[in-house]
């Protein structure tokens, strides 16, 4: 089989537009109401140790993704046994993911369909891009990104008559706790997310690119991030704290001369497109870490299982919307802890003790 | 082989085209009923009663609009909508509404109930006007007779907007008005709607004043002119008159004077002294003298600065005037002073919030005003009259 390669252009790319991914529409930040962008600046910079972690264990064992990593590290059993738990992490990510796409649609847009329809519709586009393989999803994102990015720009500067500069003051009114507890969500949704790409990135060409990829990654997707939740705060004030999709709504107030209005469909269009890369990306990686462990030659012949089985799962893994949100940011940076954090540290540094030994047994044959 | 395929996807993507192209729940225009402004009485079976405008849609080949009032009854203002559906027959739809119009009544009792729904529900907007009825009840304004276009709701829209060029009501949306409701340290308002005589004794939906709420209750109504103060006060000026009466030589006889105000800024800050809080409002206004309806020369440089000084005071005097009736009448804090403190004075305002309702009644506030007269139009001397 050929062996996938990806540009560090299209790398990124992937990178930004999964990061924005579900952000975009649940908003960060959580309970920080008008420090909420402060919350995400903060978020960013705690990132920034374990992004590094993450290209470290990357640059180490070049050309292999977290399943082979593990693998050569804890051994057939144990490692198989670690591969699981990412796995099952990517596979849940996906889920959730797909539930987003399938609350928003059905909230804001049809609430008389039912949410399956739509997850499913989502879900077949997925197995869809995945089944092409990652070199597909690399080029179709270095040609939407522009996309993404003018179409969110064009939105900001049409939004600057809706904004108002006060809803910003007073700066560090909630309470330290609220505005870390904020930080703390942002770190884990979106930035740390990015771990998933452990298992993307064995398709890079040279040793140099995890730490150009994740940085300039993580980054212009933080700044879009830090933009859009300002202009957020800026157009809905405190009323933003409440709502589910305030991207959404901040974007519907826009009307400039009775003629250019209601173009909250544009959020819709952005989001749609992220929302399909970041399930398509998980998909891949769980797709990737089944084949692994189960030893299967070629990752394809389970996409289509493990994306109905994600979807399904999307379908009963919350009850309704509230728990979905209060999952999003009161529970999930607890839960992810592990598989963004603590995991990541320990196969950072075995994989370094392990690095010594293997170039000193080369040395010594 | 080839071919086959080929014809198979042909058949499949063509059976699709026909099986999986439809609207779930899909609905055709003629039978909408676009509502375009909505009223809320207190009902007499149910607690609520809801009157709306709806837009008649006539087919032909010029779109004719028509306006319909209809009303239902319900507990909640979801359950009044959908029960416009025994009366219509048609399920009203609502993204085209510009104005909820609230009786005196129910919103003294508090308003919360009736803005809920609006900006809960995805198919209604949020930026709806809020208004008042000063009427008995607020379906009344929707009984007037419409003057320009066809419907009613649309056309107190237009005043609402056009008030920019006015400033006699304060335009108020209903997600804004939400906000106010939550932040600290300010009270919402709202326009105010009656019905206005006309020629021929027909009555016309008419918008002028402002409405106090305290929290969402609705606490009194002002006038126009002190609507025109507030706005001074709460720096949202963007147009209007500022129109007075001079002395002028003779002295039985006195001058109209318009000013057209172009710009007008208001620094409204607090100044803190131990444990007390003054406010100081600054307001600056460039304004053309538009009408000048006496000989006096009131444009050459000595007569300018007596217009100038003597407009400013008669400006200062009104707004302490409605700050001070704001005060002692509804002892709300309409102006957004707390406001002020709360964003840019954070640590003090800790200290005062708590009995800021109480403070702001006997606060102090010094008003300053300036006035740039920038051109008086296209005159450039009084009229005159021939003496003798």
């Amino acid at each position: 089989m050929r062996k996938e390669v990806i540009t560090d252009k299209e790398a990124i790319c992937i990178l930004i537009i999964f990061t924005i991914g579900s952000t975009l529409i649940l908003g960060i930040g959580g309970d920080a109401k008008n420090d909420r962008w402060i919350s995400g600046v903060i978020g960013l910079v705690l990132a920034i140790p374990f992004l590094l972690i993450y290209a470290r264990i990357q640059t180490i064992f070049q050309g292999r993704d977290i399943f082979d990593i593990l693998i050569i590290l804890l051994g057939k059993i144990g490692g198989r046994f670690v591969a699981v738990i990412y796995v099952w992490y990517a596979f849940h990510l996906g889920a959730m993911v797909i539930r987003n796409f399938g609350e928003f649609v059905n909230v804001v847009v049809m609430p008389e369909t039912p949410m399956f329809v739509l997850m499913v519709t989502i879900g077949a586009v997925a197995i869809m891009a995945v089944k092409l393989g990652i070199e597909v999803i690399g080029r179709t994102c270095a040609y939407l990104l522009p996309i993404l990015v003018v179409i969110i720009i064009i939105v900001q500067f049409l939004g600057i008559s809706e904004m108002k500069a006060n809803h910003l003051k007073p700066f560090f009114s909630s309470t330290i706790t609220s505005i870390l507890d904020g930080a703390f969500s942002s770190f884990a949704f979106p930035f740390a997310e990015s771990v998933v790409f452990l298992g993307v990135f064995f398709t890079l060409k040279t040793k140099k690119s995890p730490y150009r990829v994740y940085f300039y990654g993580v980054f212009l997707a933080g700044l879009l991030i830090i933009a859009i939740t300002i202009r957020n705060i800026l157009i809905l004030g405190p009323l933003g704290t409440s709502l589910y999709f305030p991207s959404h709504v901040a974007v519907s107030r826009i009307s400039i001369g009775e003629f250019l209005q209601r173009i909250e469909v544009s959020v819709a269009f952005v989001f749609g497109v992220a929302a399909l890369i970041k399930i398509s990306i998980c998909l891949f990686v769980t797709a990737k870490g089944v084949a692994k462990v189960c030893n299967l030659n070629d990752y394809r012949s389970v996409v289509i299982q493990l994306g109905l089985l994600m979807v399904y799962f999307a379908q009963f893994i919350y009850k309704d919307i509230m728990t979905m949100s209060d999952w999003a940011f009161k529970i999930y940076p607890f839960y992810a802890l592990p598989f963004q954090a603590i995991l990541p540290v320990f196969i950072w540094i075995m994989a370094e003790i392990k690095k010594n030994k293997i170039t000193a047994k080369k040395q010594i044959a | 082989m080839r071919n086959v395929k080929l014809i198979l996807l042909a058949i499949i993507i063509l059976i699709n085209s026909f099986v999986t192209t439809a609207c779930w729940n899909y609905r055709e225009v003629e039978n909408l009923a676009i509502v375009a402004g909505a009223a809320v009485d207190k009902g007499e079976k149910a607690r609520y009663k809801l009157t709306v405008e709806i837009v008649k849609i006539a087919a032909g080949n010029d779109a004719i609009t028509e306006s319909k009032l209809m009303s239902a009854e319900g507990d909640t203002i979801f359950d009044c909508a959908r029960n416009a559906i025994s009366v219509s027959g048609k399920r009203l739809y609502w993204s085209h509404n510009k104005i909820l119009i609230i009786s005196k009544e129910i919103a003294e009792k508090g308003v919360i109930e009736m803005i809920d729904w609006f900006n809960r529900d995805s198919e209604t907007r949020a930026n709806v006007h809020l208004a008042i009825s000063t009427e008995n009840t607020a379906e009344d304004i929707f009984k007037g007779k419409e003057v320009i276009q066809s419907i009613k709701a649309f056309e107190m829209e237009e005043m609402l907007k056009n008030e920019d060029a006015l400033s006699k009501a304060p335009r108020t949306e209903v997600w804004e008005f939400a906000n106010n409701m939550a932040e600290e340290g300010i009270y919402g308002c709202a326009a105010a709607v009656k019905l206005q005589k006309m020629d021929g004794g027909e009555k016309t939906p008419a918008v002028g004043g402002t409405a106090i709420f305290r929290g969402d209750k609705l606490i009194g109504i002002v006038g126009e002119e002190e609507t025109k103060d507030i706005l001074f006060a709460q720096d949202n000026i963007k147009g209007g008159l500022l129109v007075e009466t001079v002395k002028g030589k003779d002295k039985d006889r006195e001058i109209p004077i318009s000013f057209e105000i172009f710009k007008s800024k208001t620094k409204i800050e607090p100044v803190f002294n131990k444990n007390q809080v003054k406010m100081n409002v600054d307001i600056e206004t460039t304004v053309t003298l538009a009408e000048l309806g006496g000989c006096k020369d009131f444009i050459g440089k000595k007569g300018r600065e007596e217009l100038v000084k003597l407009s400013e005071t008669i400006l200062k005097e009104r707004v302490e005037k409605t700050i001070k009736k704001i005060q002692q009448e509804y002892g709300t804090d309409v102006f957004g002073f707390g406001k002020r403190i709360y964003e840019n004075h954070y640590k003090e305002w800790q200290k005062i919030k708590d009995n800021w309702d109480e403070n702001f009644k006997n606060l102090q506030v010094n008003v300053k005003t300036k006035i740039i007269i920038k051109n008086s139009a296209m005159l450039s001397k009084p009229l005159e009259v021939r003496k003798n």
